[in-house]
């Protein structure tokens, strides 16, 4: 649930980058990071091992200006992929508002989308809060490495895989080269007002 | 053309983040993406090209076997190439290493596997490269494998300060310290701050539980 300070009329929304280890979490912060900061004017917060892995999260806070006469300031983070780290995952999560999964369109990272995914369905749980209630934004990142020869999923793959049950909208994505990063961005942003819409109105 | 103003939150934040976030087309770049390969490599070089990224992103037995499989079937096919044979010669040492170290694997050891395999798929793929060319390119591999090989020996002898994985991180932060007196924390960095320390004491927790189950 947003933090929404009525008196100070000001509302804090928190969307989570979720997914497997090297899937593109940061970089697609990096990428909204890069080409915008001119106009967010903001610091992202990183925080990476020796391995340059995200070790607890990343932090890209902004403000969006206001709306309803509230003044909206959006969060962005990342969560640490790698299956150990499942306690810092868990607790990003806590007061998260809207999900974007960051899916590996490798075809041998087929295996670690599927438990990625899980795990966001259990850590959920304990919240509880649904998979398929919360806002979320299906993003299929690496898709350029097909211009290379890397095997990948195809789209109807990925979505027959992650996405037949919870449905939420998908992209094609390459964080690396910012295809689709602003547009997975922008929707999960909209998407989470969308649920928001009756505590403003 | 003059649009009807909707006062709803919606249209409100659609606006803000278009005007905020505008790229140069505001389309989906789905398009953008190709299918299909335009320069088809030989399957087994793909089949490498594929591990080699994959450890990239994680080490582990499964990838690591896979790797040398690879190595080995392409040794098969390029026995009598010379030149060939001695990338994959060093493909196979660089990826030995990583699977004994893992995790613990200098960083340049995957770059390198990286850097190594991009020269024998140049050597392989462009028909056009001559001999010494192609020998060229194999020195500058070798070369970077002795210079890792030289700092990993000197790492060896090192003594090491710090050990634990937020070492660049500290190492940052006592640069930071040392460099200005006057440094000051941003909000937003401390809201993080305040945010690992809790992460750290719940981890903790965590690890506390486990131990004493």
């Amino acid at each position: 649930m947003a933090f929404i300070n009525q008196k100070n009329k000001e509302v804090q929304v928190k969307i989570v980058y979720y997914g497997p280890g090297r899937g593109g979490k940061t970089t697609n912060l990096e990428y909204v990071y890069k080409k915008f900061n001119h106009r967010i004017k903001t610091e992202m917060v990183t925080i990476k091992t020796q391995g340059d892995r995200t070790l607890f999260f990343d932090f890209l806070p902004f403000n969006i200006g206001k709306i309803k006469g509230y003044d909206v300031k959006i969060q962005l983070y990342t969560v640490p992929g790698q299956v150990k780290y499942n306690a810092t995952r868990a607790l990003v999560l806590r007061g998260v508002d809207g999900i974007v999964f960051v899916a590996d369109a490798m075809t041998v990272r087929k295996e670690k989308n599927i438990l990625s995914l899980n795990n966001l369905y259990e850590n959920l749980e304990f919240y509880k809060k649904d998979i398929k209630q919360i806002p979320l934004v299906m993003q299929y990142n690496k898709m350029d490495l097909a211009e290379q020869g890397i095997p990948l999923l195809s789209f109807e793959n990925l979505e027959q895989m992650l996405n037949s049950d919870i449905k939420a909208p998908a992209f094609k994505a390459s964080a690396l080269k910012g295809i689709n990063v602003v547009q997975t961005m922008k929707k999960i942003i909209y998407m989470t007002f969308i649920s928001l819409q009756k505590e403003l109105e | 053309m003059i649009q009807k103003k909707d006062s709803s939150v919606s249209s409100e934040v659609k606006e803000r983040l278009e005007k905020l976030f505008s790229e140069d087309d505001g389309a989906d770049d789905d398009n953008l993406f190709q299918e299909d390969m335009e320069n088809p490599v030989d399957s087994e070089i793909r089949e490498l090209k594929a591990v080699v990224l994959s450890i990239d992103w994680e080490i582990n037995d499964e990838i690591m076997s896979g790797l040398m499989k690879q190595i080995d079937a392409l040794k098969k096919i390029y026995q009598q190439d010379q030149v060939l044979i001695l990338f994959l010669q060093l493909l196979g040492t660089v990826g030995k290493y990583i699977q004994q170290k893992k995790a613990k694997a200098h960083p340049d050891s995957i770059k390198l596997l990286n850097s190594a395999y991009q020269s024998f798929e140049k050597a392989v793929t462009k028909k056009q490269l001559s001999e010494a060319d192609r020998k060229n390119l194999l020195k500058t591999e070798v070369n970077r494998y002795k210079e890792l090989k030289n700092q990993i020996s000197s790492q060896r002898k090192a003594p090491i300060i710090l050990t634990h994985e937020t070492g660049e991180y500290q190492r940052e932060q006592e640069k930071n310290r040392s460099e200005s007196s006057n440094f000051q924390i941003s909000p937003e960095l401390t809201f993080v701050m305040e945010e690992i320390k809790k992460i750290i004491q719940a981890e903790f927790k965590i690890l506390r539980e486990e131990l004493r189950s």
